[in-house]
């Protein structure tokens, strides 16, 4: 191990961890919903997610990057295998729009609950604006944080989202 | 519906899953301490030392120069440097040219450094610098070329011999590998390069599933593409393109209004359609094959500018007849666009990472090695992002995502 490594170390350990899971799960598990767009495999996306972190958290340099940019990163990487899988399962790769859209899985009154709807909304949209819309009002971050996970200028994000939403607001 | 009504779609995780989670993480171990070196450890060690003073006294006796290069593999080797051919592309990491000097290699850049690449990718050097070394401390400066064609000799000319650590652009962003006469001289200046791959820049051609897609040839889009095309009459004079149908292009095309909608031109995607896909048409027209410098990309009606890729291939579902040019993957999320094949070769990862795409190129950084050489450049090659989209605004694809 490395000196740089202990320290990373040392800093991972100083932060406190139940407090971290108590802030990001329900951020993490909302992010996963807006995503999918159903109810579905949120839970074992959650879980993978912070067993991924959990595992992986000595590595974590706060100096790179905020705790929360690190776990969506964790997050964003853990859908992508997730899609692969139902890929290589023979099954749509679009699976948010088009699972919550058709609605087989869920009940009638789950289709018709605001998050379906909101799914059937948005199945239309460049994935890119789906995972804007899943960071800002799933996961609840800021503009800021989301312009880091996906590589857009923070205005650029706030631009695409007022857009996004006006979008919505005239389809709802 | 607004912004406080899509937050209350946010629901709480079920108390018991949370529970549950909670319980299973801390029951993982906590991160790992430092190993203690054990006895046999330290046996070994002290071994091994013992071993490299027995093997230098005995170069010494017998009149050895313990500063000759020992790895053959590390002389420069011409076969090894290449020349253009794509198809070594994913070789990614290579030392070519190391010599002697290569053993002066450090791990890390200086805290102050340049780079060098071309105007058409020095957003692609500024988010690569911005994300992998500023976050370390680092103050970067971008020395930009006019063209990528001239990137390569003025950095390996800028490599004055013994001044390789100091001022001077140290990282060369390119969109080929290193000809041996690059090779040569960067080796005698600098003593040493390394280089990777940080992926490719893909354009496609992309048009409404309602109209169906061209099978446009290099030459062909060329024709309907450029400001200034050959005079039928004087292939050897250029004149402004007075094609406005793409049965003008090719009699044997559609008799439709030739409606491009592409990049902005000032943008990445936009300089590269200039000098991918126009030079591309331009060099394989013989008219033009040796010309110093191809035409522009016209600006009258034909061709319309669209800042966001991503509103192209919106906007093409509402315009069948229009023809699109996008970055490689923008058009999986309109589900009724559909992409055309280039010279008849359809674009792929595969095609795109061998070279036989004609609307792509590979992108390599090269390095001097006395200035962070491979070590630096596989820290980079790993860290580039994994995420297929991340970095489609620029028509990048990261290597990653090439030999998925």
């Amino acid at each position: 191990m490395t000196l740089e490594h202990a320290i990373a170390c040392r800093e991972a350990e100083e932060l406190d961890w139940d407090a971290v899971y108590a802030d990001q799960a329900p951020r993490v598990f909302n992010y996963f919903r807006f995503r999918l767009g159903r109810e579905a495999d949120v839970e074992d996306l959650t879980a993978r997610t912070f067993e991924r972190a959990w595992r992986a958290r000595a590595q974590y340099r706060r100096d790179l990057a905020g705790f929360s940019t690190w776990l969506f990163k964790i997050a964003q990487n853990v859908r992508i295998d997730f899609l692969k899988s139902k890929r290589a399962q023979h099954l749509p790769i679009d699976t948010a729009g088009d699972l919550a859209a058709d609605g087989t899985p869920e009940t009638d009154a789950e289709r018709e609950s605001d998050l379906a709807r909101l799914a059937r909304l948005t199945r239309d949209l460049p994935d890119r604006e789906r995972e804007l819309i899943a960071l800002k009002y799933g996961a609840g971050i800021n503009n800021r944080l989301i312009a880091q996970l996906t590589g857009l200028s923070e205005s650029n994000v706030g631009t695409i989202l007022h857009r996004v939403v006006q979008t919505l607001r005239s389809r709802w | 519906m607004n912004d406080e009504f899509l937050h209350q779609i946010r629901v709480e995780p079920p108390p018991d899953f949370i529970r549950r989670l909670k319980s299973r993480l801390d029951l993982q171990p906590p991160p790992t301490p430092a190993k203690k070196s054990s006895t046999l450890g330290r046996l070994i060690m002290g071994l091994l030392l013992c071993g490299a003073v027995f093997a230098v006294t005995l170069l010494i006796l017998n009149g050895g120069t313990p500063d000759a290069p020992v790895n053959t593999k590390a002389t420069p080797q011409p076969e090894s440097v290449g020349t253009t051919s794509k198809t070594t592309a994913s070789a990614a990491h290579s030392e070519v040219a190391n010599n002697s000097k290569a053993k002066a290699v450090k791990k890390e850049p200086p805290p102050n450094f340049t780079t060098m690449t071309s105007k058409s990718l020095q957003p692609y050097m500024s988010y690569l610098t911005d994300t992998y070394f500023k976050p370390k401390g680092k103050v970067i400066k971008v020395v930009v070329t006019e063209s990528p064609i001239e990137t390569f000799a003025q950095w390996c000319r800028s490599l004055a011999p013994g001044k390789a650590d100091q001022a001077g652009p140290i990282m060369a962003l390119v969109t080929r590998q290193m000809a041996v006469s690059d090779s040569d001289i960067c080796a005698r200046n600098a003593g040493g390069v390394g280089a990777t791959s940080v992926g490719y820049q893909a354009l496609v051609v992309a048009r409404s599933k309602l109209y169906g897609t061209f099978n446009l040839t290099p030459a062909e889009l060329f024709l309907a593409l450029a400001a200034e095309v050959p005079d039928p009459a004087r292939p050897d004079k250029l004149i402004p393109n007075p094609n406005t149908m793409w049965s003008d292009v090719n009699g044997a095309l559609e008799r439709e209004p030739i409606e491009i909608l592409g990049p902005d031109r000032s943008s990445m995607p936009g300089l590269a359609l200039r000098e991918i896909l126009l030079e591309s048409g331009c060099r394989s027209i013989p008219a033009l094959a040796n010309v110093k410098e191809c035409p522009d990309l016209r600006s009258d009606s034909a061709y319309t500018e669209v800042t966001n890729p991503y509103d192209i291939a919106q906007q093409l579902q509402t315009k069948p007849n229009a023809v699109g040019i996008i970055p490689f993957g923008a058009n999986q999320y309109a589900a009724s666009v559909e992409i055309g094949p280039i010279g008849g070769v359809m674009p792929s990862m595969k095609t795109i990472s061998t070279g036989t795409y004609p609307g792509a190129r590979a992108l390599y950084i090269y390095m001097n090695a006395f200035s962070g050489g491979k070590p630096t450049l596989d820290y980079l090659s790993a860290a580039l992002p994994a995420d297929p989209y991340n970095l489609q605004h620029l028509a990048i694809i990261p290597p990653e995502r090439s030999q998925q």
